[in-house]
């Protein structure tokens, strides 16, 4: 099976797919596209295709095209440095690297890609999203064609997509693609591209293209609700937060702002869509809500959410992890820490692990102190997430230095970061310690 | 509420444009007080890293309601909305 044939098989070819400034295509001349750039993609060698694309049209033909070929999609984050590019090229053994041209460049795959290239291809993997573990290594969740096609059924029947919805689309796309724009595709709905975070641009977009569904993450649905020309949105019926828990002031402001109150959701890579608040929406803005249909949830001792649904993730790549080995007794364990309240709505707590969230951008401490860690004259580094108002948490270090004097300059320790990790992973702050604290057992406390 | 330490606007304007230039939007093109930042790539994740490094820097938190294509434009817009935030003269 192949999830782009079924969904160009199920296409009206004469409904428009997409829009992006003011350019509208349709699905036929969507399918035309992606079978052109998909003949070039299939000559390749490569198993695995990266696609180095920023938002736009190009990126949805590219990854579809990618994932026509029966190729495996590995999408590179356009704010990565390029280490962290070079790592992922590596370590998910990617043998060709798309960019917006649709220009492939051929990279050699090492002999021993450390995973079973047999075991990987038997799960008819469509892509791979890199992201680092808690630890500084890498995971790779692989998702089979299979299971992306009922993670999009499943999701799809609480969101309830059609083919008369039109949705305004503004996250990365290289974050968000497989239960969002391929979704959208299969639901036959159109995807309203807007290459901008602006509320006037946003609202603008909406208006102009009778936009019916809003999908962003918390900081953009505020600067929405501080949108200053009052001009409404009547053709909005849905407006889906993601990505970073939802400051009550930001949901407030934007139900009174346009009518539509915000409905958090929680994404996540392995599961889909499990839990999104379509019941309570209004009345409880700070719930993510409930199991959508075929889901399961469970707050867990220790207050760890567990869930279960179809179309869970196939694999973690390195190391190799099949879904049976990783799921405890079928069910995901989350590292999320949720409470239900009386009624069965879920609410998120935090983390039971480090990560920090910055405005729905993750980035573990582990990766950051790697970093600085090699900085020279660093003796041990300690990154901790620091309030802020805004973006829920931004990356701050503290230092130590094998000679307190010498002490580096903060300017020289944030380029020597940003040289090596995307922007929003740098250090806002540097604080220099005579010693890290640690726990009894020498580890960084946290 | 302590006074946030926000130097005069020359001043403000070529912090801006070091700021910008190495740190945000990292180009070797040349950037003045009055360059059109769109034109060197100041999109969506730029953005989000200026607010926070303004409320770093200058302890200023920008208002949702002042993040304006016009007051991304330049360094210089920046420089006076980050003034005028500072000295409420907003």
């Amino acid at each position: 099976m192949n999830i782009v044939e079924k969904i160009f098989a199920a296409a009206d070819r004469r409904a428009t797919a997409l829009v992006c400034d003011g350019e509208e295509i349709t699905y036929g001349a969507l399918i035309e596209r992606v079978e052109a750039a998909a003949v070039p993609i299939a000559a390749l060698r490569a198993a695995r295709v990266a696609l180095d694309c920023p938002n736009g049209v190009a990126h949805v033909v590219l990854a579809l095209a990618i994932v026509r070929t029966g190729k495996c999609l590995v999408p590179l984050a356009t704010e990565l440095a390029a280490p962290e590019r070079e790592r992922i090229i590596r370590e998910t053994g990617v043998g060709a690297i798309l960019d917006a041209s649709g220009e492939a460049r051929e990279v050699s795959v090492a002999g021993d890609v450390g995973f079973d290239e047999n075991a990987l291809s038997a799960l008819n993997p469509a892509f791979i999203r890199f992201s680092s573990g808690t630890t500084g290594t890498s995971k790779g969740v692989v998702i089979s064609h299979e299971s992306l096609l009922a993670r999009i059924n499943a999701a799809n029947r609480g969101l309830r997509i059609a083919p008369a919805d039109r949705i305004v689309w503004i996250l990365p796309m290289a974050h968000h693609f497989a239960v969002s724009i391929m979704l959208y595709l299969h639901a036959g709905a159109t995807t309203l591209i807007v290459n901008s975070h602006l509320a006037a641009d946003v609202l603008a977009a909406g208006r102009l293209h009778g936009g019916t569904i809003l999908y962003g993450a918390p900081f953009h649905h505020a600067l929405l609700a501080a949108e200053p020309t009052g001009q409404p949105w009547p053709t909005l019926r849905l407006a889906v937060s993601v990505a970073a828990s939802l400051p009550l002031k930001t949901a407030l402001g934007f139900d009174e702002r346009y009518g539509v109150p915000l409905s958090q959701g929680l994404g996540i890579i392995e599961v889909g869509l499990p839990l999104f608040n379509v019941l309570a929406a209004r009345e409880k803005p700070g719930s993510v809500g409930r199991p959508q249909p075929d889901f399961a949830a469970e707050v867990r001792a220790g207050g760890e959410l567990y869930l279960r649904g179809p179309g869970m993730f196939d694999a973690y790549l390195r190391p190799w992890r099949r879904r049976a080995d990783v799921l405890e007794d079928g069910w995901f364990r989350t590292g999320d820490l949720a409470e239900v309240d009386a009624d069965g709505d879920f609410h998120l707590l935090g983390r039971s692990h480090s990560v920090i969230n910055v405005g729905g951008l993750k980035c573990f401490p582990e990766e950051i102190e790697a970093v600085l860690g090699e900085f020279p004259g660093v003796a041990a580094v300690r990154v901790y997430g620091k309030e802020n108002a805004r973006f829920g948490a931004v990356p701050a270090a503290e230092v130590e230095l094998l000679n307190p004097a010498q002490l580096p300059k903060s300017s020289e320790l944030a380029a020597y970061c940003r040289r090596r990790l995307a922007g929003y992973k740098v250090p806002v702050a540097f604080g220099f310690v005579e010693r890290i604290t640690r726990t009894a057992s020498g580890k960084i406390k946290r | 509420m302590p006074e946030p330490s926000v130097p005069p606007l020359e001043i403000l304007d070529q912090q801006r444009v070091v700021l910008l230039r190495e740190r945000l939007l990292e180009t070797d093109a040349p950037v003045a007080p009055g360059t059109d930042l769109y034109t060197l790539g100041m999109d969506s994740m730029a953005i989000m890293q200026l607010l926070i490094l303004v409320e770093e820097e200058y302890g200023v938190a920008l208002p949702e309601s002042s993040l304006t294509r016009e007051n991304f434009s330049t360094a210089r817009q920046l420089a006076q909305l980050i003034r005028a935030q500072a000295t409420g003269s907003a």
